[in-house]
């Protein structure tokens, strides 16, 4: 016998190894009543309705009566080994923690297993509550667990991507350099004979060479511009698309959880109109963050600055290699080549 | 430096050899030349192909700076000025081959020697199109790509750019090489006017017999450089 008092704690329904077929898991976690496995119900002749009297096998004396609320069927094959029969799913008679308090209330020699389970809202406060619930009198026999390295390791894949992300930043950068000084080369040969001529007539190589780099710099500004401008416009319907398919994915995974639990859709969904997140808190205690389904503006004008540094710190390095080629040029010779 | 003078010399050669940086330590393409070059006389450098004119023009327009001996202009030695001043105030350089650039048009080319020298016209345009009329070109010619106008046509251009800010000296190569006798002749008729009646000194590299003959003075380069006078 197994009780809960939330429907999170539920994982084998949240997880969807079981499903309801008939009924529901009550959301009333304080009165006796019970979900039971298909394979039980069948072999007792037991159906929705119907009451099951729990004795204690310490004292016949007290017995309890359960209410089923609702009959589930195991997904996951059950082990046929005859050593896990009495740990076998099917016999596990699913209630809440209010009923297994109360029997337990009335017999000192009866055991359970108790698992609270406590969520926090930072990782750095996990040592304060271990510390707090042992000065508050946990019990030297029990311990506290936390799930943090599950929790890192789902958040070190993020992680990971933010590395790989900034390397490939870096790298971007650098092959973007090498191919606008490779450019700026190519380009520089192309106007050779423009320099020789401008240089012929007595245009300054300083000058020549401010001229170049003024010309790169007005085309990277303007790209930037114009990339900016398409970036932000398509990134806001991107983003929406993006956050539109979350939100479809994370509803249909919802109403999934709540088919396995036995509840209807637009029950559900009434009642989350009703109160919003209250209602999803309560069920599955997730935190009370407030749902955003559009992204109405994405131009950081910091990420704007930046880059625009970054092109201008590019154009400008790309343009020292024409500036030593130009230094390097000799009109006479560019004009020889030309006759 | 002062732009205009009375017939005085106003580019003065001595001793001014050269040689290419990969030939032989005594092989000289130009050696001991002593020219004097004055405002208001049309000068001619003749020789055969090989004999150094094109080298000597490079010489004197600060094209080229590594040779022995010197060039003064205005009694200042070219190896101690800015060059790209000097080219871009006081010697107009015409070639061979025009060098306009090709995706300007012709006023804009002129526009462009301007605005290089940072000589001060209050109207650019209105001055270009006066020195493409003062070179035979109505301002019909002005808003063309050089690259639509004929060979004579582009070289008129090229005058009007190295005339664009007024200097002293015009330097050109072979500037009729590419163009018929008709054509040839108005473009010396050019010259011609720009020595005599605006006091320029025009410095003409040519194997043309009919440009030699209608100089003031000719200089005949040969490997004992002659000199030849034409007056």
């Amino acid at each position: 016998m197994i009780g809960y008092n939330s429907y999170e704690d539920i994982k084998d329904f949240v997880n969807g190894n079981y499903t309801i077929i008939e009924g529901e898991v009550s959301e009333d976690f304080n009165s006796s009543n019970c979900v039971i496995s298909e394979e039980l119900a069948s072999l007792n002749d037991l159906s929705l309705g119907d009451s099951i009297t729990v004795l204690d096998t310490k004292n016949e004396k007290n017995a309890y009566e359960l209410l089923i609320t609702g009959i589930y069927k195991e997904n996951t094959e059950s082990s046929d080994n005859i050593s896990k029969m009495f740990s076998n799913s099917a016999n596990e008679i699913i209630t809440n923690v209010n009923f297994i308090k109360t029997i337990l209330s009335t017999n000192e020699d009866l055991s359970a297993t108790i698992t609270p389970t406590f969520i926090l809202n930072n990782k750095e406060n996990i040592d304060k509550f271990a510390n707090e619930v042992k000065v508050k009198g946990l019990s030297e026999y029990y311990k506290v667990d936390d799930n943090i390295e599950e929790i890192e390791s789902a958040t070190n894949s993020i992680k990971n991507v933010k590395i790989f992300a900034f390397n490939f930043l870096v790298i971007t950068l650098i092959i973007g350099g090498v191919v606008l000084i490779v450019i700026n080369m190519i380009n520089i040969r192309e106007r050779k004979y423009e320099i020789g001529v401008l240089r012929t007539i007595g245009m300054k190589k300083t000058k020549l060479s401010f001229q170049f780099m003024i010309e790169l710099l007005i085309i990277c500004i303007l790209s930037l511009s114009i990339g900016a401008g398409i970036g932000s416009f398509a990134s806001v319907k991107v983003a929406n698309n993006l956050l539109a398919s979350e939100i479809a994915n994370s509803k249909n995974e919802y109403s999934n959880i709540n088919k396995n639990f036995g509840r209807s859709d637009d029950k559900d969904m009434n009642e989350n109109n009703k109160s919003d997140s209250e209602s999803i808190r309560s069920k599955f205690r997730v935190a009370d963050i407030s749902q955003v389904d559009t992204i109405n503006a994405v131009v950081d004008f910091k990420i704007l600055a930046e880059l625009l540094g970054i092109g201008i710190l590019l154009t400008i390095l790309s343009s020292l290699a024409s500036m030593i080629s130009i230094s390097k040029f000799s009109p006479l010779t560019i004009l020889k080549e030309r006759s | 430096m002062e732009q205009k003078k009375e017939n005085k010399e106003t580019l003065n050669l001595t001793n001014v050899s050269y040689r290419y940086k990969d030939a032989d330590k005594d092989d000289y393409v130009l050696r001991n030349i002593n020219y004097s070059f004055e405002l208001g006389k049309i000068y001619a450098i003749k020789g055969k192909s090989g004999s150094g004119k094109t080298t000597l023009l490079s010489l004197i327009s600060g094209l080229e700076t590594k040779y022995e001996g010197s060039i003064l202009y205005d009694d200042k030695n070219l190896k101690k000025i800015d060059l790209d001043t000097y080219r871009n105030t006081y010697t107009g350089i015409v070639f061979q081959s025009y060098n306009l650039l090709p995706h300007l048009t012709a006023v804009e080319n002129i526009i462009l020697s301007m605005d290089i020298s940072k000589v001060k016209v209050d109207n650019k345009r209105s001055r270009a199109i006066e020195l493409m009329k003062s070179v035979g070109l109505d301002e019909s010619f002005a808003n063309r790509r050089v690259l639509k106008l004929s060979g004579g046509e582009q070289q008129r251009i090229a005058i009007a750019r190295s005339l664009s800010y007024n200097p002293n000296i015009i330097l050109a190569d072979e500037p009729t090489g590419n163009l018929d006798k008709d054509t040839e002749d108005e473009i010396l008729k050019i010259f011609k006017t720009l020595a005599h009646k605006e006091n320029k000194c025009v410095i003409i590299v040519t194997h043309s017999k009919n440009v030699c003959d209608n100089v003031d003075i000719v200089y005949e380069l040969k490997r004992k450089n002659k000199v030849r006078d034409n007056d």
